[in-house]
């Protein structure tokens, strides 16, 4: 009996052959964290390849004799003659919310030692965009927490709005302003128990960024409470370009799972003219045909193809969005440059800074004339919209006006005043770094200035005015802000609130 | 880049003109096709040669294996892989065989751009992998 079992044992063993089949190629050249690979006949174009010691790499050109590979890693253990396999996968990233609170790299790896990330779902960092069917308009407003911003450019969930500007004029900061501010939102929405309360979860992509800022921002958000509702990704300007380059889709892959989930998203690109270069690096290394700048001819489709990722779906499709804030740095000013021209027209409006604005003391530098938000004042709330709406007109005729006056000695009294308002508007827009002002507090802030209970404070005091309003409002006034926050509304019997609590608060000032 | 194509275009038009009947590159017409384009300048024949040369390693790979094993019965296995795989690609594979005493046991076999495996050492390899 046993030597019977035994003998089928012995066939079955002679048979069990589990002979796994693997496309290789051998490294002809590697340089500047690409390599040429001859072989490789059945690989993918964007599919992941290994190479030894567990370095991944990603196929980025297929030619006639070899293959073009980015290596996503550390290239010093690599050399020629290596064998580097397929691995029959496209390059994905983990996504979920186990990722939120997190530092991780262009392909999801935790880099701030607080372990692995605990997410089974991965999604691939190259997608096709929404279409137009499971789109909808902008309709519920993403708030900055930046006054001038939200009163001026309002920017709507679903929205792609530009942050622009030279070196130094402070587009980070808006940007992590918003994101703090988005987790002073959340943090109050979700301890309201508001079932129709929906957080926005944030995204911070650093491409070609220092580690020192990084750790910087990374300090600011942990030491605002923010980071809970934030994922970093990672590509410090020491990584290699491939990274770089890689680092915003994969954050934006991280961003669509909240989206196709049923929940809203920021995404914040810190900066795409960096991930342009980035990619021109590249492509020089891979030997396509450079263009204007040495940007190979489809620079404009490595930003619309990531930007256009960022959609508000409708009801049927889940009804989640994802905001994204790219940010463009200019040289002297240039906005007609190749790479801002570019995001310009790919985006739904853009945030200018300047860099004169800034040096006076106007912080944040946002310039009136500049700046616009094609769709975002859709999703204004109605009380804000009330009182903001013409704050835009007024700061502009400000401008113009402020220009004319120098040469002018004798002004009529509707040109002083138009001056003096703007002057007010003006002081009341500066806001201090790392500081939101929650929208219900914004929208009370402008009805006293449009209701001239500024105009007897000089314009030197103005700012320290509304720092002493803030602390009023958040003291003695919160219902009426409350009031606000939920209805979204300006009602007379508000109004009335709102007065006498004004004259309530100038009393206190005096 | 232009260059590089017309290069390979011409080391293309040569790899078709040295297979003999059989479907394998042919030493002596490689011979002949050498002492031809000696007789042209340098700068023309390197980038020739150098397409040429990663072209007939491409061929000859495809009918020529190097396989592996991980045992001491290398000959017989190596005869029964050789019967197999004559069978299986429909014309005759030379096949190089070596020991490799760090695959344990099993065999790995290279044939063009593929490799078949089935070791010990990648079953532990993968093994490994899932565990982290």
């Amino acid at each position: 009996m046993s030597s019977i079992t035994d003998l089928i044992r012995k066939e079955i063993e002679d048979l069990s052959i589990d002979a796994t089949r693997t496309n290789v190629g051998t490294i002809i050249t590697l340089a500047d964290g690409v390599a040429r690979v001859e072989g490789l006949s059945n690989v993918m174009f964007n599919e992941m390849v290994e190479f030894p010691n567990n370095v991944l790499g990603i196929a980025l050109n297929l030619e006639e004799d070899s293959v073009g590979c980015v290596i996503l890693g550390e290239t010093s253990s690599l050399k020629e003659g290596d064998e580097v396999k397929t691995t029959g996968k496209l390059l994905s990233v983990p996504v979920g919310k186990a990722l939120l609170g997190r530092v991780v790299d262009a392909v999801g790896r935790p880099i701030d030692e607080k372990g692995a990330i605990d997410t089974d779902t991965t999604y691939p960092v190259e997608r096709i965009a929404p279409g137009i069917i499971p789109r909808k308009s902008v309709s519920q407003p993403l708030q900055t927490g930046i006054m001038a911003v939200d009163s001026m450019i309002p920017i709507g969930r679903g929205q792609r709005e530009l942050i622009i500007g030279d070196r130094s004029t402070g587009k980070t900061t808006i940007a992590i302003d918003t994101i703090i501010n988005q987790a002073k939102i959340n943090k109050k929405g979700l301890d309201s128990k508001d079932k129709d309360f929906r957080p926005v979860y944030c995204i911070y992509v650093a491409v070609g960024q220092k580690n020192s800022n990084i750790a910087r921002t990374v300090k600011v958000l942990d030491k605002v409470g923010a980071l809970e509702y934030v994922t970093i990704v990672s590509a410090p300007a020491a990584d290699n370009p491939a990274n770089q380059y890689l680092a915003p889709y994969s954050g934006c892959a991280m961003g669509e799972w909240f989206m196709e989930n049923g929940m809203d998203a920021l995404i914040v690109y810190d900066d795409l003219s960096k991930h342009a270069v980035a990619y021109r690096q590249i492509s020089l290394i891979l030997k396509r045909p450079s263009g204007r700048e040495a940007y190979p001819g489809d620079v404009f489709y490595l930003h619309s193809r990531l930007l256009e990722r960022s959609a508000r779906l409708n009801e049927d499709n889940g009804n989640g969005s994802l905001t994204a804030l790219p940010i463009i740095e200019t040289q002297m000013g240039d906005v007609s440059g190749y790479i801002p021209t570019n995001v310009i027209s790919i985006t739904d409006g853009q945030i200018f800074l300047e860099t004169d604005l800034f040096n006076k003391g106007i912080r944040p530098a946002v310039s009136v004339g500049l700046s616009v938000s094609r769709v975002g004042s859709a999703a204004q709330i109605k009380a804000y919209k009330k009182v903001a709406g013409k704050v835009k007109l007024e700061l502009a005729q400000f401008r113009e006006l402020a220009a004319f006056s120098q040469f002018e000695s004798d002004l009529d009294a509707a040109t002083k005043a138009r001056l003096e308002r703007g002057a007010r508007i003006v002081e009341m827009f500066k806001q201090s770094a790392y500081n939101p002002i929650l929208v219900e507090v914004q929208t009370a802030i402008m009805w006293a200035i449009q209701n001239d209970f500024f105009d007897s404070i000089e314009v030197s005091k103005i700012t320290e005015s509304v720092e002493s309003l803030k602390d009023y409002l958040a003291t003695q006034a919160s219902e009426i802000c409350e009031e606000i926050y939920r209805s979204g509304k300006l009602e007379k019997e508000n109004e009335d609130k709102l007065r006498s609590s004004m004259e309530d608060w100038k009393r206190t000032l005096s | 880049m232009a260059k590089h194509r017309k290069s390979l275009k011409v080391a293309k038009a040569l790899l078709f003109s040295s297979i003999n009947r059989e479907g394998r590159v042919d030493e002596q017409k490689i011979k002949e096709i050498l002492i031809e384009l000696r007789k042209q300048p340098r700068s023309k024949t390197l980038p020739i040669l150098k397409a040429l040369l990663s072209l007939v390693r491409q061929k000859i790979r495809s009918y020529e294996g190097h396989v592996e094993i991980g045992s001491s019965n290398i000959d017989k296995v190596s005869d029964i892989l050789s019967q197999n795989l004559s069978d299986s690609f429909n014309s005759k594979i030379d096949l190089l065989s070596s020991t490799n005493n760090s695959l344990i046991s099993g065999f790995r076999l290279r044939i063009g751009d593929d490799v078949y495996e089935d070791s010990l050492l990648q079953r532990i390899n993968r093994l490994q992998k899932a565990l982290t």
